[in-house]
């Protein structure tokens, strides 16, 4: 088990360590628990490690930049989009 | 000296002369009282009877109380308070949002089971409300049950709810969702129901107001 206040995502962790599954609980933002899921085979060293060199992406971030990406491309601001996506 | 077929009174034979007339009656009264006294034994109010081991011969079973059912113990009818009719059950909540990115069934950070002595069916209801990772993962976000004490049988797909962001438009998709399950097979006895989860892409699934319910159906 990991407990940390690191900017943590998840599912960029879990790659980071193999694919290997981890449970969170992040209700605490300066207590934030990383374990490893059942049957998956992981150190706290190893976990403690891959968390230091963790630099979280911001997935809601990066969905903002490609839908304004992809407004700019077509020509439409990012609110005219959505309403074109519906 | 003849007696009669059912119930072995005696009485005078055809042939017979009857000498003392008043002794033959009284002594077939006698008989006819104490056989019917022996089938009808009631007593009291309420009373009922019913055939003991001896022939001819039956026991007196009083009233039983307000609410009680005639039931059979050992044989015998006998009256016993009615079962609860009420079925065993049992409810297990999480608040607290947790996430998995396991791909296989797994606890989350709290683990989260109902323990209920069932019969061999058993009424499950899973809810939850779930996040998925973004919509492009087109992630499967699962919610299912292990069983453990008098039944084994791992998490499966075959007893789950399932969530999946799917819509492109949206950053995250966000739901509460619920499924429930006549689970037959059980073996009978205290049986552990255990939430157990996954995402089926390795992405984050988050799960809150995560809730498990067991409703023991009988056998």
């Amino acid at each position: 088990m990991a407990i940390t206040s690191k900017e943590i995502n998840l599912s960029q962790l879990s790659k980071e360590l193999g694919n290997k599954g981890l449970i969170s609980d992040f209700t605490d933002p300066k207590k934030k628990l990383i374990l490893p899921a059942e049957g998956v085979e992981l150190t706290d060293l190893e976990l403690k490690a891959a968390i230091d060199n963790h630099v979280a992406i911001d997935d809601v971030a990066v969905k903002i930049a490609q839908r304004q990406t992809i407004a700019d491309r077509l020509g439409l601001t990012a609110d005219e989009l959505k309403v074109l996506l519906g | 000296m003849a007696t009669t077929t059912n119930y072995g009174w005696t009485t005078p034979d055809d042939t017979a002369l009857v000498k003392d007339g008043a002794s033959a009656i009284r002594s077939l009264g006698t008989s006819v009282d104490t056989t019917t006294k022996a089938l009808n034994p009631s007593t009291t109010l309420g009373d009922i009877e019913y055939r003991s081991s001896t022939s001819n011969t039956n026991t007196r079973l009083g009233i039983g109380s307000t609410g009680q059912i005639l039931t059979v113990a050992n044989g015998v009818p006998s009256w016993a308070t009615a079962a609860a009719s009420v079925p065993t059950n049992g409810q297990n909540q999480v608040l607290t949002s947790q996430s998995t990115t396991s791909t296989s069934f797994t606890d989350l950070t709290t683990s989260q089971a109902v323990t209920v002595t069932t019969g061999t069916r058993a009424l499950v209801i899973l809810s939850a409300v779930i996040t998925t990772p973004s919509p492009a993962d087109l992630a499967r976000c699962r919610m299912g049950f292990a069983i453990s004490g008098a039944t084994t049988v791992a998490a499966s797909n075959d007893y789950n709810l399932c969530f999946q962001g799917n819509n492109a438009n949206a950053y995250f998709d966000y739901g509460g969702v619920s499924n429930s399950f006549i689970v037959t097979g059980l073996t009978a006895g205290s049986n552990t129901f255990t939430a157990k989860f996954l995402s089926s892409t390795g992405s984050a699934a988050t799960f809150e107001d995560r809730r498990i319910a067991v409703i023991d159906m009988g056998s």
